[in-house]
């Protein structure tokens, strides 16, 4: 095993008592809500899932005085920090991508009370191009959320965890605005070419955006992560 | 002599304390008491042995290898013991073990099982509920089950009750039987050094104060006391942390002025307690005439 692999491990064992229950149940809400056809719901549950999970491992990394002790370089556990993740967040995409798929599938919206059942079932009516964009909008939160996470992390092991977490909140403040801004443009049909690169209208394009977004994410995760081994690596413990 | 621990020169700044041209070694088969005052750099040094502090010039070696670039290798037979538990503590010792395991070639599930067992451990209860004592011992246990040759203690008897305290200094003693081992033990607890250990490091404001033998230390200094009169102005120039009162005078001194010292003065034996309390008067003495010329 290697020394990566050992952090991952050693991390895991760490929050695996504090974390599995929580990820377990939140699992199993996202694909029940999706046998019900709740995919709102289940989009919202997925995000929260995929974000418990880093910071979990963010926080893990002020064990700093036993990582000292361990005979392994500070570069493996700084790049089992990013791996964790990234690996954590794609977890998260797909589980989400397997709930839009089962709630497509599944009829049992029927059997809920009138409203939610009308919800569901208009989600349920709409043409496999639109039902599309979901899997876009969950691999974009993906995106969005790693490089995030990562960034926070480098920033966190560089200089200190308050400065990340002031980073941080800039940067998800900036994204909204900047995605609201572009959201309002496109449904002005003001960004036509803009809209079309974002959300191509056939659902290969959109397949391919989706790969292009998870490539894109596991460059920016290596980027920062060897950013972070060249800066932080002989940073004190 | 081998030794297993030795530090030249070692000098590391911050900005307001300083480790100033550390130097001392440990030979292989002993133990050596570290002691100082808080703040004297024990735990800089030990973190610097540790290479979890960058020192700025020096050179430590562990094992006879560099503490910098082989710092992988020197870890691996080094068992480390600190004031507080540094291991996630809400897993229990089984889940510990799981974690700790691949990161040491000989680790020995078996030893742990047992030293578990006969320190009283149990292996099924969360590691933060255990008492200080029993968090030192697990460390501890951690340390022989993967045959670490060298262990370093980092004030592991400060807030322990006596029992804990002689239990953990048995558990040395029993360590040190092989004589391929050695510990470092920082402490302020000085009975500690006394009765355990056979090499003694003084450290005071980040330099080096005495390094050598227990004995050599006992032998080395002894307590003067007498009335202020009867001392000569060259003797007290000579005296460590001399204080005046009243009815007379006590202060710290070398061995080597014993011919000095005439008939009307006393001299008793020094502890290193009664030594590291009359190297601090003597700072603050020095301290205040600086003021005093200011």
């Amino acid at each position: 095993m290697n020394d990566i692999m050992k952090m991952i491990r050693f991390d895991l064992i760490t929050v695996s008592r504090l974390t599995v229950p929580y990820v377990a149940v939140f699992v199993a809400v996202s694909i029940i809500a999706s046998l019900f056809g709740l995919t709102f719901g289940i989009l919202c549950v997925v995000n929260f899932v995929m974000i418990i999970a880093p910071i979990q491992g963010i926080n893990n990394s002020s064990c700093k005085r036993l990582y000292g002790m361990l005979p392994v370089r500070r570069s493996a556990v700084i790049k089992a920090l990013f791996a964790e993740i990234f690996i954590t967040m794609f977890i998260g995409e797909l589980l989400s991508f397997l709930c839009l798929f089962i709630c497509r599938g599944s009829s049992l919206y029927k059997i809920l009370p009138e409203k939610l059942s009308h919800i569901a079932s208009n989600f349920r009516e709409l043409p496999e191009s639109k039902y599309m964009k979901m899997y876009l909008f969950a691999a974009a939160a993906f995106v969005f959320l790693t490089i995030v996470l990562c960034f926070t992390q480098m920033r966190s092991e560089i200089i200190n965890m308050e400065a990340a977490i002031r980073e941080f909140l800039i940067i998800v403040a900036v994204f909204a605005a900047v995605a609201t801004f572009i959201s309002v443009m496109i449904y002005n049909e003001k960004l036509d070419a803009l809209k079309n690169i974002l959300l191509p209208p056939t659902t290969a394009g959109k397949w391919l955006t989706i790969a292009i977004l998870n490539a894109v994410t596991l460059a920016a995760a290596y980027l920062f992560c060897a950013i972070t081994v060249k800066k932080a690596s002989g940073k004190e413990l | 002599m081998e030794n297993i621990l030795e530090i030249k020169g070692l000098n590391k700044a911050y900005d307001t304390f300083a480790l100033k041209d550390v130097s001392f070694s440990l030979p292989k088969g002993y133990i050596m008491g570290f002691v100082g005052e808080n703040g004297s750099g024990k735990t800089t040094t030990i973190r610097s042995i540790l290479n979890m502090a960058n020192i700025d010039s020096g050179k430590i070696s562990v094992f006879g290898l560099d503490s910098v670039t082989d710092t992988i290798a020197i870890k691996e037979k080094l068992g480390v013991v600190f004031d507080s538990l540094y291991l996630a503590d809400h897993l229990t010792a089984k889940q510990i073990e799981k974690q700790l395991k691949p990161f040491y070639k000989d680790w020995d599930s078996k030893e742990f099982a047992g030293r578990l067992k006969s320190f009283g451990l149990p292996d099924n209860k969360r590691v933060g509920e255990f008492s200080k004592g029993m968090k030192m011992k697990f460390m501890i246990a951690i340390a022989l089950s993967h045959k670490a040759d060298f262990m370093i203690l980092d004030e592991p008897t400060s807030g322990l009750d006596p029992v804990a305290r002689d239990e953990l200094l048995d558990i040395l003693a029993e360590y040190i039987e092989n004589e391929n081992r050695s510990v470092l033990f920082s402490t302020h607890i000085t009975s500690d050094v006394e009765r355990i250990a056979d090499y003694v490091t003084i450290l005071h404001n980040g330099k080096v104060w005495f390094t050598g033998t227990k004995d050599e230390l006992n032998e080395k200094y002894v307590i003067l006391r007498g009335a202020e009169e009867d001392i000569s102005s060259a003797l007290r120039e000579k005296c460590i942390g001399f204080h005046g009162y009243r009815n007379g005078f006590d202060a710290l001194l070398s061995t080597e002025y014993l011919s000095e010292v005439n008939d009307k003065l006393e001299t008793e034996k020094a502890n290193i307690d009664e030594i590291l309390v009359y190297v601090a008067k003597e700072d603050k003495y020095e301290r205040h005439n600086e003021n005093d010329k200011v």
